[in-house]
């Protein structure tokens, strides 16, 4: 799509006003209903449209992504803007610098139409963890649209942004792109600059695409990648993604993990898988069945070492030199420092968030640290190496994103394990650092309602290219 | 725990998130019963140089400072104001 768009802007079959103009007018008249975007740049991205279009009349060369529409989750800093993360206690906070990713799309020329939705501090996987309400599943307004970048895969899937960028953590791209029914790409942990992320768990959080194809998904991606001397976790290795994809899988070994095909899976997600490594099969790709023992611990990793990584990177957020502070309200009953903190963040978190503090405060705490926090470090680094040892067999591994399909807004809000066990197909990646796609498949019906399925390919690190051209050739098979 | 994190909580959420948070811990106990010895690191970036930047002084851009102090909840002239510390 975003090639698409590029040839008629340069060929003036379309003006980038134009085009702006028309995915403007579709969060006119769409965003009240689902609640996708927080922020909306009504007013900077028709100038910066008419920039574009100055620059076409005057016949200079475009980049790819220039005067294209797309949205940023609100948990990507961009200078001078509101950035909320989806909290009360940062509601009014403005950004102070951007995250080097916002300023390479803008290098690129991209417009930027607003800020999405999230589940607070990315913390969840529905987007109904909002200090600002759900966002809805534009398939299915009843259904949430996954999470936390739930408002960046409503956008994309409802026409509201070109793409888009999210965040993930444990599956907080792929699962939303999965149940939005677009693509959805978490690169290797270090690939992309997290400066400038609002950080959930530093070890795991990654940024990466969110769009209409696999195409789009490359190009997006060799737009934020490369080594940032602000995020000294990121490493160059010089590449484009772009110029290499091909949907060749001809002698590929794709790996299936008994493990994941065991447990409660729904089984039109189980039936759509065996049937995408039917097709890779009959495009002369093998399949492997592994054996991943360990791979079972990933969810208790996940799930101790995030809150852990949680508790101390929201210590910041004390009402102190940024955001909702109790001592500035009237009728504050702060009466000393530690008052400011314990109050400002009982009025600014949401219920998640403070669970998950709380959790990783424990986690991390005397006579705990030993048995929970250690002990998933260690439990890590061996899921790492059982990965290490599974890719001298593979080239890459298919995988359910999701155990069901999505669900209902208030399913699942009662139950915090119920929602953590939804992750329960996409931690590993994250646990490994390993780079994940999510790729839709086909339609179902469900409750009257055409839902989309999808997959997820998990490649071997820095292999995005590998994954890539796999996931093109389940979309070209699929015509999803 | 809410203490130490600092966070004040009502007694409903006590008892709501003690329930909440001691199921989750039981869920994933199994974890903290694994015989595991000593874990070599497995490093997937292989490294042959730091990439950490010079520690450089720089001077805040007028805009950013104004951006930083926008941010403050309390001020007292170009200054944070704070309750003491001690």
């Amino acid at each position: 799509m975003i090639k698409e768009l590029h040839e008629k802007l340069k060929n003036k079959e379309i003006t980038s006003s134009e085009l702006t103009g028309k995915y403007l007018d579709r969060i006119k008249k769409d965003n009240e209903r689902l609640n996708v975007f927080l922020d909306v740049y009504e007013e900077e991205a028709m100038q910066k449209a008419q920039a574009v279009d100055e620059k076409i009349s005057k016949g200079e060369k475009l980049d790819v992504l220039e005067g294209i529409p797309c949205a940023l989750k609100d948990n990507l800093c961009v200078m001078g803007k509101r950035t909320t993360a989806a909290s009360k206690i940062l509601e009014n906070y403005i950004a102070p610098y951007s995250a080097t990713v916002v300023d390479k799309i803008l290098e690129k020329g991209s417009i930027i139409v607003g800020k999405t939705n999230l589940d607070e501090f990315a913390f969840g996987a529905s987007t109904e963890n909002s200090a600002f309400g759900p966002t809805k599943n534009p398939h299915d307004e009843k259904r949430v649209p996954g999470g936390s970048s739930g408002g960046s895969g409503a956008a994309v899937a409802d026409e509201m942004a070109v793409w888009a960028l999210g965040s993930d953590t444990g599956g907080s791209i792929r699962l939303p792109a999965n149940f939005c029914g677009i693509v959805g790409m978490k690169p290797t942990y270090g690939r992309v600059s997290r400066y400038g992320l609002m950080a959930m768990a530093s070890s795991y959080d990654q940024i990466g695409p969110m769009t209409q194809t696999v195409e789009d998904a490359a190009i997006v991606l060799d737009a934020i990648v490369g080594q940032d001397k602000k995020d000294n976790t990121t490493i160059d290795r010089e590449h484009s993604f772009q110029t290499e994809l091909n949907s060749q899988v001809q002698g590929k070994k794709i790996g299936i993990i008994k493990q994941f095909m065991d447990g409660s899976l729904d089984k039109r997600i189980k039936n759509d898988l065996e049937d995408q490594l039917e097709k890779l099969k009959n495009s002369g790709a093998e399949v492997v069945e592994l054996d991943l023992p360990n791979i079972k611990h990933s969810l208790a990793v996940y799930y101790l070492m995030v809150p852990s990584e949680i508790s101390s990177n929201l210590a910041r957020f004390d009402g102190i030199k940024y955001g909702l502070s109790e001592a500035s309200l009237p009728n504050s009953k702060s009466k000393n420092i530690l008052d400011v903190y314990n109050l400002s963040r009982e009025l600014g978190f949401g219920s998640e968030v403070k669970r998950r503090i709380i959790l990783g405060t424990y986690a991390l705490s005397a006579g705990y640290f030993d048995a929970y926090y250690k002990k998933a470090q260690k439990v890590r680094e061996v899921i790492k190496k059982d990965f290490s040892n599974i890719f001298k067999e593979v080239d890459a591994i298919l995988a359910p994103v999701s155990p069901s399909l999505p669900f209902k807004i208030g399913e699942k809000t009662d139950d915090p394990l119920a929602m953590y066990l939804v992750d329960i197909f996409t931690v590993s990646a994250n646990v490994a650092m390993l780079p994940a796609i999510a790729v839709p498949t086909i339609k179902v019906e469900d409750d009257g309602q055409h839902l989309p399925l999808g997959v997820q390919l998990i490649g071997k690190w820095w292999d995005e290219q590998g994954i890539l051209n796999i996931a093109k050739k389940i979309e070209e098979e699929n015509n999803f | 725990m809410a203490e130490l994190a600092r966070i004040n909580l009502q007694p409903e959420e006590e008892e709501k998130f003690a329930q909440e948070i001691g199921s989750v811990l039981d869920h994933f106990k199994d974890i903290s019963q694994l015989e595991l010895g000593s874990v070599e690191n497995f490093d997937h970036y292989d490294l042959k140089e730091n990439h950490t930047r010079e520690d450089l002084f720089e001077e805040n851009k007028e805009t950013e400072k104004a951006a930083i102090k926008h941010n403050f909840p309390q001020e007292k002239g170009e200054c944070l104001s704070v309750k003491a510390v001690l």
